[in-house]
């Protein structure tokens, strides 16, 4: 399975799966013009990755800022998550903030609420 | 990977929306199975509501974090049109200061060249005035013996004489004074040309 690195841009953040270490992370700004288009990639490779998944899953979100469209990708992909998790495999989200960002603490916050998992929100010193 | 490019992010709703509208169609279903499809329906719609919800409060705080964008923006831009309009006011006050320097410059430069030319015209006095001494000496010593001489010591030729060197003075006045000017411009264009070298 290969992985998936993507630098980031004005427009969609840097993203970084890693089939081998279960590492995955999505940083920087997601407000791309066609989101399901950028996202779509990313939501296959996790439905293929979810069948032969590494003992240990850890998803980071390091995001400054993201648009409706994008709030409703990440939603799919921590459901997608979910489903990992719910198949007993260890899956930890770390959902990052800068301090004083309370909108993007808060929409972890809100995200923690409606999925089923392990959701840590880690505020960036 | 999969093929087929999604339409958009509710791709999977719209699917599940038209399985139920589907299943609307079908007439001979059991209830069991009615029961289990209205079932997954009903956790399709509680997850859509959830996702709502979300999005919901995500695009309030999205609008809210460009409002406070819109209104630091504004009140930069607020602050720029001032400090712009203080630059500006502080470029007029400068061209009337430059403008008032250098109309005083003008006052105190038709001062100096005054000045000078005072100067230099009571010097060219002092110069006339110590020829005119000379000259008297020199008629007196030189032109006298010779007058007394040639001309039988005639008064009239003598008068004439005398009254021609006192004409004299003035024009030699005037050319002493236009020497020492030229003189001192000859000058201040040397410096000049010394300076920009």
């Amino acid at each position: 399975m290969e992985n998936i690195q993507l630098e980031g841009t004005g427009r969609t953040p840097e993203v970084s799966f890693n089939a081998q270490t279960g590492d995955l992370s999505i940083s920087g700004r997601s407000i791309p013009e066609n989101s399901i288009a950028f996202y779509q990639p990313l939501f296959d490779w996790l439905d293929a990755y979810i069948q032969v998944p590494c003992p240990e899953t850890i998803f980071e979100f390091n995001l400054e800022y993201f648009n409706t469209s994008s709030s409703k990708c990440i939603l799919d992909m921590l459901r997608k998550l979910e489903a990992l998790s719910e198949k007993r495999h260890d899956t930890r989200v770390k959902w990052y903030f800068d301090e004083g960002d309370e909108d993007m603490e808060e929409s972890g916050n809100d995200f923690k609420s409606l999925i089923n998992l392990d959701i840590e929100l880690v505020m960036k010193s | 990977m999969a093929t087929e490019q999604p339409k958009d992010v509710f791709e999977k709703e719209v699917q599940v929306l038209e399985r139920a509208k589907a299943l609307l169609l079908i007439k001979n279903k059991s209830v069991e199975e009615i029961a289990q499809e209205y079932k997954d329906l009903s956790h399709e719609y509680e997850n859509l509501l959830n996702d709502a919800r979300v999005m919901t409060r995500v695009s309030d705080r999205l609008q809210i974090r460009l409002n406070r964008a819109y209104d630091e923006l504004h009140n930069t831009n607020d602050e720029l049109n001032q400090t712009n309009d203080k630059l500006n006011q502080a470029n007029d006050d400068l061209i009337q200061s430059t403008e008032e320097i250098n109309r005083k410059r003008i006052v105190l430069q038709s001062m100096v060249d005054e000045l000078t030319k005072t100067r230099i015209s009571k010097r060219a006095t002092t110069i006339t005035l110590t020829a005119a001494i000379f000259l008297f000496v020199v008629t007196e010593v030189f032109f006298d013996p010779i007058i007394d001489k040639y001309f039988e010591n005639d008064f009239y030729f003598n008068l004439i004489l005398k009254l021609f060197f006192a004409l004299m003075l003035k024009p030699i006045d005037y050319l002493v004074e236009w020497y020492l000017l030229q003189d001192i411009k000859r000058k201040s264009k040397h410096s000049a040309v010394v300076v920009s070298e």
